[in-house]
């Protein structure tokens, strides 16, 4: 139960940071928060079933959680390079 | 010959290519063939040896309960493709000058349409199982679609060529539904009323009612027929072979076809006929409230399309057949004949700018008064046998309905004979040049008029349509025409006729009200757009309004599955 | 130690993009070869599909095919550095790469790397092309799937806690206790998958790809996406016990309906496109919620419907990457290939038969009535005839547009794609019976 509720409420906070932050890269921030809740949870999980493979699992997670970054900070620099302000709810050409 | 009858669906579609290719010194008369082999083809099986053929090609859609490729040639798909050759070979000679004034490439276009048109509709009448009919149903519907709005320049078209495909729709639904929910193996149109077949919650009703809303949609009875008189939007030529003499008939089609279901499911037959009856009094009702020409005679065909739902309703499929086929003659005689007066006067449609074209134009003239007698029953026409076929089966059936039916005859007196003497009797409302018509626009309403006045008689006294038909169209006996009802009924029309002449062109060209079309269809369409354009502001661009509803989205969505 | 076909094949789709991006600058400048080695890739990946078992021969199959139309419209992608296309092709097979990972995976790790290789490839295919708009869609994209995506991690990690590992999750398994945790964990990365899928509430992001991303991209973007996370999904829920199966109905419904109005509201073409690809995600919901006869449906449906939008897609291609206004549809430069691929997809599209598209629509149906009963039936039918008033509005204009005497497209407009998806949406209207045959073996 202890297991579930930190990764819980890690993911909670994570939500929530992606739900009230504006800035793209604080958003992005919160998305890596919400990731590692779910490497808690493996971790965790591989303690309480006695299998290695949790452990595993986190590690690669980490990988294709730095990949995430790279591309979303890529994506973020190009769209905000010729923006005074930084706002994600900004680029709204897209709509209706 | 019967293998060919098969195959007659294919018989435009070389025509389809060879115009699209702009083969034919005019555009067009390249597809002039298909429509005139396919009569060859029906009326040669109708007086040769008539032996049906199938073709079951199994496990075509192995997801349905019946989804086998199949066909079936037999009388009753050979009458309605004779009719569908007689009429479009018509049609299409009379398009070949009604269409002259168009761009080649728009001609071209109008020809493959119609084309496919005919291919599509000669499927849904050679259809074996509802899978197929499916094919043809939604092929002729998108046909109509597609030539209701031909003329996109013009304001409205494209609106009307939306209403009728949201029309059809509600029909096609309905189809969709009866496809799926039938029991494994079941689907033949035949065979829907077999016990095994009816092994669902709802039983004969269910399925005859799916089947009823269908047809209604294609037909235009009850509430769904609004989109007919906007589908008048339409080419003439269109008018007159869709949306009065063969594809609005579909729906009566499909009920004879499937008949035995309607029998085995009595309270959906007697709101079929209920229905029919409704729909002929309002659809007279409504004829004589309108200003455009054109929109009048298409209540009258409403109008008569409910008689045919009365007819089977009645239990008496073969008297709606019946009536379905005299009445392609007429009413494509009656079409195409204001369409010679519309084309003499540049497009004028309106009954208030028309009016004393009878010397002007005397073979539109004689056309429609043909025409116009046809339909009233005038004793000894077409119509009047057909429709005596109707009334006849109603007395047996359901006197309080068929007394209904009966008065309605005087509306059609009513209507119609507004309708003529308004255009061609009384002064010429203004001095506006008169173009006179080619021999094309003319000559293909000779042979109409010609079944305008003999059509009755492939049945009286000989019986020969019923025999043809045999077991196709229910336990069709020859029609003995005994009764005075439908006599009476006749001279009820020629009375109503009469009335309106004596009453003037003034009045009679005078609309009651103005705009009768289903406010309801307006309001629901306004209400749905309405609703469309709130859920698409939701779409804000924003993103954190969409990161948002994704991450409620997902937790309520997992609340729901956990609960549950 | 014999080595899986699917994996076979994933590792030459990655061989064939670090070739190209390896061999970039000389590419650049040779479309030609750039198209030859990309080709050549996904042919050479496809050959392991001889020794597969069903699910991973219709897994490359379709998603290979959808490549191979997708490598044929490279050269007419609008791209906002034109030398970039070496980069879009290596992405192209680095996203098949994932989308048949996530199909075929043999555990659930795999398929969230599969999953995600493909996302972030799809985003970056996006964002390179031309304009503002596609960037600003594929940033929207990107940052809601990575929030989906933590979800579905989140999930795998539930589905760890309670089976103790990676594989395909079966109820039956687990003991009791846990019950509720694998079932949360299986909905969390059933709705991760689903973002693939762009069911509602999570296709905003995709919403804005379909409208805003080049043709040429976004409908590669759609199709494969689209039929990897359908073949996930049908392997997800197997398992799954009642909840998932009846939550997919719903969402199901839900899209349908949604995607239904939203594309009546629209007076562009390619919003409309987008929105009526929610409705078809819906169809595709509700058929995976409808036990084996409903996912062999899906996959039926999945495979016609994402040949059928990148013939849609692919016709609109090279014409630009600007909004196209339903009423400046006449003003356009159609030519009668590309407008007869237009038609032909919007009338699939529309569900006319014999065009393949109402063929699944109708298989849907009929697994819908035996899984879900009246209420489904009743709304997914309405729902698909109703796609006719939208479908077809355009559809006299294309027809008008298509004229013998020239008025012919651009230079870069695609005829080998459209005629080599044209002739293959005809092939499945005539064929039915093959296609559904294979997608039935596939998942039963």
């Amino acid at each position: 139960m202890l297991v579930l509720g930190t990764s819980a409420a890690l993911l909670a906070l994570g939500s929530g940071g992606v739900l009230l932050r504006r800035n793209p890269v604080a958003m992005l921030m919160s998305v890596e928060l919400m990731l590692n809740a779910g490497n808690l949870l493996f971790v965790l999980a591989a303690r309480v079933r006695g299998v290695v493979d949790g452990q595993a699992a986190a590690l690669i997670v980490l990988v294709v959680a730095a990949a995430e970054a790279v591309v979303g900070l890529g994506l973020a620099l190009a769209l905000f390079r010729d923006r005074s302000r930084v706002d994600v709810d900004d680029p709204a050409e897209v709509r209706g | 010959m019967s293998g060919v009858l098969l195959w007659a669906w294919a018989l435009t579609l070389p025509g389809l290519v060879l115009t699209g290719l702009g083969v034919g010194r005019r555009p067009g008369s390249a597809s002039l063939a298909g429509p005139g082999v396919l009569l060859v083809v029906a009326v040669t099986w109708l007086l040769g040896s008539r032996t049906a053929a199938e073709l079951r090609q199994v496990d075509w859609l192995p997801f349905l309960p019946d989804g086998a490729f199949h066909l079936r040639g037999d009388a009753l798909a050979a009458v309605m493709l004779a009719v569908l050759g007689f009429v479009s070979l018509c049609v299409y000679v009379y398009s070949l000058a009604y269409m002259a004034d168009e761009p080649p490439a728009g001609q071209r276009r109008f020809f493959m349409y119609l084309d496919f048109f005919v291919a599509s509709m000669a499927i849904l009448v050679l259809a074996g199982n509802l899978a197929v009919l499916l094919i043809g149903w939604a092929g002729v519907g998108l046909a109509s679609f597609l030539l209701i709005s031909f003329w996109l320049d013009r304001p409205g078209t494209l609106g009307a060529g939306l209403q009728a495909l949201a029309a059809n729709a509600v029909g096609d639904a309905a189809l969709l539904v009866a496809i799926v929910l039938v029991p494994a193996g079941c689907g033949d149109l035949l065979t829907l009323q077999t016990p095994a077949c009816l092994a669902v919650p709802g039983g004969a009703r269910l399925t005859a009612s799916l089947l009823l809303v269908a047809a209604a949609a294609k037909s235009a009875q009850g509430p769904l027929y609004f989109w007919l008189p906007s589908a008048m939007a339409g080419p003439t030529p269109i008018s007159a072979l869709i949306h009065a003499a063969t594809m609005v008939a579909a729906g009566v089609y499909l009920l004879v076809r499937t008949n035995a279901l309607l029998a085995a499911a009595p309270p959906v037959a007697v709101a079929t006929a209920a229905l029919g009856v409704a729909t002929a009094l309002g659809g007279g009702l409504a004829s004589l409230q309108q200003a455009n020409f054109k929109r009048g005679l298409a209540y009258s065909t409403v109008s008569q399309l409910g008689y045919m739902f009365a007819g089977v309703g009645f239990g008496a499929p073969f008297a709606a057949i019946f009536h379905l086929v005299t009445h392609a003659s007429f009413k494509a005689l009656l079409f195409l004949s204001a369409g010679v007066v519309i084309h003499a006067r540049d497009g004028e449609e309106e009954l208030a700018a028309l009016g004393g074209l009878r010397r002007a134009l005397p073979g539109a003239y004689a056309a429609f008064l043909v025409g116009s007698l046809a339909l009233v029953g005038l004793p000894g026409l077409s119509g009047a046998l057909s429709k005596d076929a109707i009334l006849d089966a109603g007395e047996q059936a359901n006197l309080l309905l068929a007394v209904c039916l009966f008065g309605g005859t005087f509306l059609t007196g009513l209507y119609i004979g507004r309708l003529f003497f308004g255009v061609f009797h009384g002064p010429r409302p203004d001095e506006q040049p008169i173009h006179h018509p080619s021999p094309l626009l003319l000559w293909p309403l000779v042979p109409l008029a010609v079944g305008a006045v003999v059509a009755g008689y492939l049945e009286w006294p000989a019986g020969l349509l019923s025999s043809a038909l045999g077991e196709t169209a229910g336990h069709a006996e020859p029609v003995r025409f005994a009764s005075p009802f439908g006599f009476f009924a006749g001279l009820l029309g020629v009375f109503g006729f009469a009335l309106s002449g004596w009453r003037g062109r003034e009045q009679a060209a005078e609309p009651v009200r103005v705009g009768t079309d289903a406010g309801w269809v307006g309001a629901v369409a306004r209400r749905g757009y309405g609703l469309a354009d709130r859920l698409a502001a939701i779409h804000s661009g924003r993103l954190g309004r969409y990161a948002l509803a994704s991450v409620f989205g997902i937790a309520i969505i997992l609340l729901i599955g956990l609960r549950a | 130690m014999s080595v899986p076909p699917a994996l076979l094949s994933v590792a030459i789709l990655v061989v064939g993009a670090m070739v190209i991006l390896t061999l970039t600058s000389r590419l650049t400048r040779d479309s030609t070869a750039l198209g030859t080695i990309g080709m050549l890739t996904l042919v050479v990946a496809a050959l392991p599909s001889v020794a597969g078992d069903p699910l991973s021969q219709i897994a490359l199959f379709s998603i290979l095919g959808a490549a191979a139309i997708a490598m044929l419209l490279v050269p007419s992608a609008e791209l906002h550095v034109t030398t970039q296309r070496p980069e879009v092709a290596a992405l192209v097979l680095l996203g098949s790469a994932g989308a048949v990972v996530l199909a075929t995976a043999g555990d659930l790790l795999s398929a969230a790397l599969g999953l995600e290789t493909l996302s972030l490839s799809a985003a970056v295919l996006i964002g390179l092309g031309r304009g503002e708009r596609p960037l600003e869609a594929a940033f929207k994209y990107f940052v809601l799937s990575a929030i989906t995506f933590a979800a579905l991690i989140y999930g795998l990690g539930l589905i760890f806690l309670a089976t103790g590992s990676f594989a395909w999750p079966s109820l039956a398994q687990v003991e009791a206790a846990y019950h509720w945790v694998l079932l949360a964990g299986v909905m969390l990365f059933g709705l991760g998958v689903s973002y693939e899928l762009a069911v509602v509430p999570l296709h905003w992001g995709a919403l804005d790809v379909y409208t805003a991303g080049a043709p040429a991209l976004a409908g590669y973007v759609m199709a494969a996406s689209k039929v990897a996370a359908v073949l996930a999904l049908g392997r997800l829920v197997v398992g799954a016990g009642a909840p998932p199966p009846a939550v997919l109905i719903g969402i199901g419904l839900l899209s349908i309906v949604w995607g239904t109005l939203g594309a009546l509201a629209q007076r562009e073409l390619r919003r409309m496109l987008a929105y009526s690809a929610v409705a078809n995600a819906g169809f595709l919901a509700l058929a995976l919620g409808c036990g084996a006869e409903g996912r062999a449906a899906a996959v039926f449906y999945v495979e016609i419907y994402a040949l059928t939008a990148l013939l849609v897609f692919a016709a609109l291609a090279g014409r630009g990457p600007g909004p196209l206004g339903l009423a400046d549809v006449p003003s356009e430069e159609w030519g009668a290939t590309r407008a007869l691929g237009l038609a032909l997809g919007l009338l699939s599209l529309a569900g006319i038969p014999p065009a393949p598209g109402f063929w699944a629509k109708l298989a849907v149906l009929a697994a819908a009535w035996h899984a879900a009963g009246w209420g489904p039936t009743v709304v997914a039918a309405v729902g698909g005839v109703a796609g006719v008033l939208y479908y077809l509005r355009p559809l006299p204009d294309v027809f008008a547009a298509v004229r013998a005497d020239g008025g012919g497209p651009g230079p870069r407009f695609p005829a080998p794609a459209v005629l080599l998806a044209g002739a293959a949406v005809v092939f499945l209207g005539l064929v039915p019976g093959l296609a559904y045959a294979i997608a039935r073996l596939a998942i039963g």
